[in-house]
C-alpha cells in the first residue's frame, strides 16, 4: 500500500498544478492580508484568518476536484491504467490507494494553508481563538466529501473535463437548490446533502441549519452515508469495469 | 510456463474467444498471429488479468491468473497493445512506479537495465520527449523489471528501426535461451515472427485455427521447378511418372511445384534431363509464414482481408 501511495505522490508532485495552487494559495493569502490592512480601520488577526481561510478554501475545493477527477482521468489518458491493473495489486487496493492518496494530497494543501495563514496572522494586532481554528477544521469535511463524489464519477466518465463539470454542477445546482427551499420547504431541503457537507457552518452560521431542525450529528452522520455509498459504487464499477479502449 | 486452456469470452450475444488453448514453455518463443479482430489482443487482457474469462482456465507457472492473481500476475512481464507513460515522468521514474507495483520486489539496478535496453543515457529524460522506438523499449525494460517468467508482448516491433528489431530479435532469444523465460508475441510482422517464434498460434474469429510447430518443421517445404514453356505439358506427365501420389501444382506457364523433400530433387532432375526437358531452375521453396497464415484463415473462411490491407 505505501509504494502504491509513494506512486501517486509522485505522479501528482511531478506536475506543475501542484506548484499552480499552492502558489494560489499563497497569492489570495497574501492578498487577503493587505486588504484587511489597509484603510482607516485595518482588521485583526481573527479577520484576516476568517477571510483568508474562506478564500483559500474555495481554492482548495477547486483543486481538490482536479486532482482527484485527475487520479483515474489521466491513467485513462495516458492509457496506463491498463498497467496498474496487470500489477499483482487487486483493483480494490489500487482503488483505495488512490482513495487515501486523494485524501492526504488535500490535507497537505491544507495544512500550507494553515501555516500560511496563520504565518501572517502572528503579525497582526489580536488574539486568536481555539473556536476559530475548530471551524476552519471542519469546514475540510465537505473537501473530504467532494473527493468521495469526484472518485465517483471519475470511473463513469473517461475525461477528466467532464469529471470535474459533474462535479461542480452536482454542487453548485444542488445548493443552489437546497437554498432556495430551506425558506420554502425545509423538510425536503434537509435531505440535500449537499447543505450539510461543511459542518463548519453549525459555527458560523447557526440560524441556516436550525431552519432545517438539524442537528451536527444528523449532518454528519448523513454525509457519512453519502460517501459510504458512492465508496461502494466506485468500488463496485472499477471491480466489473473493463476499462478496455 | 503458460498455459492457457478451453479460454472462452463472450460479450454481450457476440462469442469473442471460443474454446482458445495453447501452452508456452520455458525457453519457448510463441507467436500469436491473426487478422485485426480475431481475439489476440482480447486474449492476452485475459492472460494479463485485464479481462475475466467467461470459462476456461488461465496458469502461470500453476498459478491460476483468476484465483491466484498475485502469484500469477508477479510472474508475467507485459506490454498490452502499446507501451503506455506518464509523459511527464522521466524513465527512470516510470521504472520506479513500475517497480512499486511489484509486491516484494527488491532494489533493480534500473542504469543496467536501461543500458540492456539502449536507453542507458535517456533514462532521465522525460517520456513525453522519446520517440515511439525508446517508448518500446522502456515497455520492455519495464516488463523485465521484475525478472518475469512469462513476457507478454503485444506488437513489440512497433515504432523500432529495423537495426532496432534485429537487436529485439536477438535480445529476445537470449531471454528465451539462457533465462528460460517463456516469450508470448503477437504481431503482424509475419516476416519478423517467422524469423523469431518457435511455435505459433494463428487465431481467427476467436478460435485457434492451427499450432504450427509442434514437433514438425515450422513451415512447409516444396521442389520448385522452372522448364521451357513449351515443354510444360510433357514436364508434368513426367513428375507424375516420377512420384505415385503426388499432387502437382502448375505455377505459371513454365513452373511448378512437387511437394516432394529436397533428397528428391536429384531424382526428379534426372527424369526431366532424361526427356531432354530444358530445366532453367529447379530448388527448394519454402512455405512462408505468410501462405500458411492466408492458407489456413481462408480455408476456414476467415476474414484476412483486413490483415492483407493492413500490410
Amino acid at each position: 500500500m505505501r509504494s502504491l501511495l509513494a506512486n501517486e505522490f509522485m505522479k501528482w508532485r511531478r506536475t506543475i498544478k501542484p506548484l499552480i495552487a499552492l502558489g494560489m494559495y499563497t497569492g489570495i493569502i497574501i492578498l487577503t492580508y493587505f486588504i484587511v490592512r489597509s484603510g482607516d480601520n485595518p482588521g485583526d488577526a481573527e479577520t484576516f484568518v476568517n477571510y483568508a481561510t474562506m478564500a483559500a478554501m474555495t481554492f482548495l475545493g477547486i483543486f481538490t476536484i482536479v486532482f482527484t477527477a485527475e487520479m483515474i482521468g489521466n491513467e485513462l489518458k495516458f492509457d496506463t491504467l491498463k498497467h496498474l491493473l496487470m500489477s499483482p495489486y487487486s483493483r480494490d487496493r489500487i482503488l483505495l490507494s488512490k482513495l487515501v492518496a486523494a485524501l492526504l494530497i488535500m490535507l497537505v494543501q491544507f495544512v500550507f494553508i494553515l501555516a500560511v495563514t496563520y504565518g501572517f496572522a502572528w503579525t497582526l494586532d489580536g488574539a486568536l481563538t481555539f473556536e476559530q481554528f475548530r471551524n476552519i477544521l471542519l469546514s475540510v469535511s465537505s473537501g473530504v466529501f467532494v473527493i468521495f463524489l469526484t472518485l465517483m464519477f471519475s470511473v463513469v466518465f473517461k475525461s477528466v473535463g467532464v469529471v470535474i463539470g459533474f462535479t461542480v454542477l452536482a454542487n453548485f445546482v444542488s445548493t443552489m437548490i437546497g437554498g432556495l427551499l430551506i425558506a420554502w420547504k425545509p423538510a425536503i431541503a434537509k435531505w440535500i446533502v449537499f447543505l450539510h457537507t461543511d459542518l463548519s457552518i453549525y459555527y458560523q452560521s447557526p440560524g441556516f441549519m436550525e431552519t432545517m431542525d438539524v442537528t451536527i450529528w444528523f449532518s454528519a452522520f448523513y454525509v457519512l452515508i453519502h460517501i459510504v455509498a458512492f465508496y461502494i459504487i466506485t468500488a463496485f464499477v472499477f471491480r466489473s469495469k473493463t476499462f478496455a479502449e | 510456463m503458460l498455459s492457457v486452456q478451453n479460454v472462452h469470452k463472450k460479450m454481450g450475444q457476440t462469442n469473442v474467444l471460443t474454446n482458445v488453448s495453447f501452452d508456452v514453455t520455458p525457453g519457448e518463443i510463441f507467436g500469436f498471429l491473426g487478422p485485426n479482430g480475431a481475439g489476440k489482443t482480447t486474449t492476452i487482457r485475459i492472460i494479463t488479468g485485464l479481462m475475466p474469462a467467461t470459462h476456461g482456465t488461465v496458469t502461470v507457472d500453476g498459478f491460476d491468473v483468476s484465483t491466484d492473481r498475485q502469484q500469477a500476475l508477479s510472474r508475467i512481464g507485459a506490454i498490452v497493445e502499446n507501451p503506455a507513460f506518464y509523459p511527464y515522468l522521466t524513465g527512470r521514474e516510470n521504472l520506479i512506479h513500475a517497480m512499486n507495483l511489484i509486491p516484494g520486489l527488491k532494489k533493480v539496478d534500473l542504469n543496467a537495465l536501461g543500458a540492456l535496453v539502449g536507453l542507458e543515457t535517456k533514462l532521465d529524460m522525460k517520456v513525453k520527449q522519446y520517440s515511439l522506438g525508446m517508448k518500446q523499449r522502456l515497455g520492455i525494460a519495464r516488463a523485465l523489471l521484475h525478472n518475469p517468467k512469462v513476457l507478454i508482448l503485444d506488437e513489440p516491433t512497433n515504432g523500432l528501426d529495423p537495426a532496432g528489431i534485429a537487436d529485439l530479435r536477438n535480445y529476445l532469444r537470449h531471454l528465451a535461451d539462457h533465462r528460460g523465460i517463456a516469450i508470448l508475441i503477437s504481431s503482424h510482422l509475419l516476416s519478423e515472427m517467422e524469423l523469431i517464434t518457435d511455435r505459433f498460434a494463428i487465431i481467427d474469429q476467436g478460435q485457434i485455427k492451427s499450432i504450427q510447430g509442434d514437433g514438425e518443421a515450422k513451415t512447409e517445404s516444396v521442389i520448385l521447378c522452372k522448364v521451357d514453356r513449351k515443354q510444360m505439358n510433357e514436364a508434368l506427365d513426367v513428375v507424375a511418372l516420377a512420384f505415385d501420389d503426388v499432387k502437382i501444382i502448375q505455377q505459371s506457364a513454365e513452373t511448378f511445384i512437387v511437394p516432394r523433400p529436397e533428397t528428391d530433387i536429384p531424382h526428379l532432375l534426372k527424369h526431366l534431363v532424361d526427356r531432354n526437358i530444358a530445366v532453367y531452375q529447379i530448388g527448394m521453396k519454402h512455405e512462408t509464414l505468410e501462405e500458411q497464415f492466408l492458407k489456413v484463415t481462408k480455408k476456414e473462411g476467415g476474414t484476412n482481408n483486413a490483415f492483407i490491407t493492413s500490410q
